[in-house]
């Protein structure tokens, strides 16, 4: 049978109290899975923006004016979208200065109908001129794709060697492409001629339809690194914005805006654990300052059996620091278990791509989170038990007769 | 000598008027007595007690147990000196309501570092010895008010103090609770422990080898 020792007569006290101490318990745990969940959320949302700009490898998006929100929302969340462009700016904007490579891409929104496998973002690609999705393939591809053929994002189910459907048309899957914490990851890419052939088939373009080749969607340009961005766009601006009805997205002014929106985000995340911690605190310093005179009786007796003031103080913030370490753990769980199911579905529905952090980079999240949620316990209690080791010992024994 | 009282005594404010609830007793007592301190109530009995248990630290005086005195140890100290050397059974009830009876027995000797040992065979033998064993699980809810005194004496000897305190053993307890209880005493006094106790009532005085009497802090004839 076990000694009955200062240390589990804390455990033994918290025990006694079942309710009191779930209530402590649930109040810490809304600190550390607030702390925690929002961190790691963050996190995976500044993973996967941050890199965003060295992944999609272009500097410049050129889209049909309008189409700026469209563009985005295909990029971050692979919303599907279609919107077009005349295709003979691909040639002009590879003359001005400052330009390294340009590369055009034609976006077909499929249907979740009959016609399709399912609703995603077609895309069609120039094998020869791309630099965007290349770099992402899993194995590089043998041969060029043939216009039978698709590359298919990390998160479409379907495997290498399969078949899908667009728009009646069969295809064969080729390869499958690396996680982008992208919208790519739900696109599907295909040969420019592919894509047009569906264009034609969807009846995706009115009027023009003998010209259909003729369109693209986007056109992707990196910038030569002698080169700022904006002095690429300051020359293509005057010439072209307004015969051709275009605009322009600088990656890095999208991520800006992401960084801006992800900053409010943080601003929320961590006010909400502040005050989760200062509640902590306040709640177990006023239940503990309003149990003092019910626990006086019993620290006298353990005084009186030989129990030191120190070992009295340590007694009472074990007891805390055990509430505090339960609620921490709790919280942590808790909030890793939603954010590891829910974490792609979150970040879906807020329209930002996220990458998971690294088991390492958790693991020291919850510890942080951890050691935080420990201070609250011994802070919040010091002031009851030193006070309540001060009183005159015997006299408290006989006050409770 | 095992514990020898010099000068003791504590003075306290009452309102602006200083008053000694101690003053200046000395006694001693040897490794075979069983003295008992009579008194009325506010005869300073238990302060003098709380003096002697290093609970309460005088105005005046010193307390030396075993050639210690308790007053020059800090309180880690003086706390390990309790634990080991005296058995306190306070006034009245005074287990912790959480633990069984074999954990208030046990409850004390954890309180101070010993090395590989274990007080569970001893504090079974003291509820044999008691015949009470039945009460061995049991919670103080669950028990009356002289099984609970007796399992405070048991847990006052779980240590084998050399002096044993006892602040009013027989309070609030019936005439066969009481014979009882003194019965046990009387025992451990036999076994070889000095006893010290506090009380106003002669039939629980009779007990003792000694009378001491006490009246407004100090020790009368």
């Amino acid at each position: 049978m076990q000694e009955i020792t200062i240390a589990n007569l804390a455990w033994r006290n918290i025990q006694r109290r079942p309710f009191r101490s779930c209530c402590l318990i649930i109040i810490i745990m809304l600190f550390s899975a607030t702390l925690f969940g929002g961190s790691v959320l963050m996190k995976n949302l500044s993973l996967g923006i941050s890199g965003m700009a060295n992944r999609l490898g272009a500097d410049i998006m050129v889209v049909p004016y309008g189409y700026e929100k469209n563009l985005e929302v295909a990029l971050l969340r692979g919303e599907p979208s279609s919107f077009y462009l005349k295709a003979d700016l691909i040639d002009r904007i590879k003359v001005i200065k400052g330009v390294e490579a340009v590369s055009p891409q034609l976006f077909i929104a499929s249907l979740s109908a009959g016609c399709c496998t399912s609703k995603v973002q077609l895309i069609g690609f120039d094998q020869q001129s791309d630099f965007v999705i290349k770099p992402w393939l899993q194995t590089q591809l043998s041969q060029p794709l043939t216009d039978q053929q698709v590359v298919v994002g990390s998160k479409i189910t379907s495997n290498v060697g399969d078949e899908i459907k667009f728009f009646n048309h069969s295809f064969k899957i080729a390869a499958k492409m690396d996680s982008t914490g992208m919208g790519f990851d739900t696109s599907v890419f295909m040969t420019i001629p592919a894509a047009q052939s569906l264009m034609k088939a969807a009846n995706l373009i009115e009027g023009d339809t003998d010209h259909f080749v003729n369109y693209v969607s986007s056109i992707f340009v990196k910038v030569d690194p002698d080169y700022q961005p904006k002095d690429v766009v300051n020359q293509m601006m005057p010439k072209y914005a307004i015969d051709y009805n275009i605009d322009f997205v600088m990656t890095k002014g999208m991520l800006s805006n992401i960084s801006k929106w992800l900053n409010g985000f943080s601003t929320i995340v961590y006010s909400l654990s502040a005050i989760f911690w200062l509640l902590a605190i306040i709640v177990i310093f006023v239940i503990f300052s309003s149990s003092l005179n019910e626990r006086k009786r019993e620290i006298s007796l353990l005084r009186i059996l030989g129990a030191s003031r120190s070992d009295l103080v340590k007694m009472l913030l074990r007891e805390s620091l055990i509430i505090s370490a339960l609620g921490g753990i709790v919280g942590v769980v808790i909030a890793g278990v939603l954010i590891y199911a829910f974490s792609l579905l979150i970040c879906q529905s807020i329209g930002l791509p996220c990458v998971n952090i690294s088991i390492t980079d958790g693991l020291i999240y919850a510890l942080l989170v951890f050691l935080l949620t420990l201070i609250i316990g011994p802070l919040s209690s010091i002031y009851s038990a030193l006070s309540l080791t001060k009183f005159d010992t015997y006299q408290t024994l006989r006050e409770g007769e | 000598m095992l514990l020898e009282v010099k000068n003791l005594r504590k003075d306290y404010k009452r309102a602006t008027q200083q008053f000694s609830a101690v003053n200046n007793i000395s006694f001693s007592m040897d490794q075979n007595d069983f003295i008992s301190i009579m008194g009325k109530s506010g005869s300073g009995k238990t302060t003098l007690l709380n003096m002697i248990a290093g609970l309460l630290t005088p105005t005046q005086g010193k307390v030396t147990i075993n050639g210690t005195n308790l007053f020059e140890l800090d309180d880690k100290q003086v706390s390990a000196f309790r634990n080991q050397y005296l058995g306190y059974i306070p006034q009245g009830s005074s287990l912790l309501p959480n633990l069984t009876a074999l954990e208030n027995i046990r409850l004390p000797f954890s309180l101070t570092k010993r090395e590989n040992q274990s007080s569970l065979n001893y504090a079974l033998q003291l509820l044999e010895k008691a015949q009470i064993s039945y009460l061995k699980d049991a919670y103080p809810a669950n028990m009356s008010g002289g099984e609970m005194r007796r399992i405070a004496i048991l847990r006052a000897l779980i240590c084998q103090p050399q002096l044993v305190i006892a602040d009013e053993p027989t309070s609030d307890l019936d005439e066969e609770s009481s014979a009882q209880i003194m019965a046990l005493l009387t025992d451990i006094h036999q076994q070889g422990t000095a006893l010290l106790i506090v009380t106003h009532d002669n039939d629980v005085a009779s007990y003792s080898q000694r009378r001491l009497k006490m009246s407004s802090g100090r020790l009368i004839d």
